[in-house]
């Protein structure tokens, strides 16, 4: 899974289990649904 | 700090990351326009189905994790069309659509608009005169 550096404010990752396609398992946490999303935007080349 | 998006900025990491740390909604902006031109260079880009639908689940989640604001152009396109014209006129090689995105800006009162696009970083210096003669003081144009 792609890692960025800059995503330095991602706060809690205490809570839930998602899927690797954002669909959420649990109780949603945010900060976590965010970077799950931006990872799989990064993998697939929609960011530049 | 208040940022307007246009889409290009929305194809790109290091805007994305900066909504991503951003403390609020109301700190970064883009529009219904913004958003269709970003999904539509995509699919004209001949980029794959999953790249569209990841980059539909990405503004689907900064929007519903408050992380950015997505505003319609009625106001500029029904009440503003004195500063789209002045845009227009005064930025001389300039588009419609980054006429609208520019007017958006401004009348959501942006300290800065984002974006790779040179026809608005060329137009720099007149579209910070313009933004003061609307009011917005310290306006700017953010290169990515």
């Amino acid at each position: 899974m792609y890692q960025d550096p800059d995503l330095h404010k991602l706060l809690d990752k205490k809570t839930v289990v998602y899927e690797k396609t954002g669909e959420k398992v649990g109780e949603r946490s945010g900060s976590l649904a965010i970077e799950i999303v931006f990872q799989a935007a990064m993998k697939a080349g929609v960011l530049k | 700090m208040k940022k307007y998006f246009d889409a290009c900025a929305l194809g790109n990491r290091a805007s994305v990351v900066a909504i991503v740390n951003s403390h609020s909604r109301a700190e970064c902006i883009t529009s219904h326009l913004a958003i269709g031109e970003a999904l539509s260079n995509l699919i004209v880009k001949g980029e794959s189905e999953e790249a569209c639908k990841q980059f539909v689940m990405l503004i689907h989640t900064l929007h519903r994790e408050r992380k950015l604001e997505i505003v319609q152009h009625d106001d500029v396109l029904v009440c503003c069309d004195t500063l789209l014209s002045d845009i227009k006129e005064r930025l001389g090689r300039i588009d419609g659509t980054d006429a609208i995105h520019i007017a958006m800006a401004i009348k959501k009162k942006c300290n800065e608009i984002v974006t790779s696009d040179q026809d608005i970083i060329g137009n720099r210096g007149k579209l910070i005169i313009l933004a003061a003669e609307n009011g917005l003081s310290d306006f700017g144009v953010h290169q990515i």
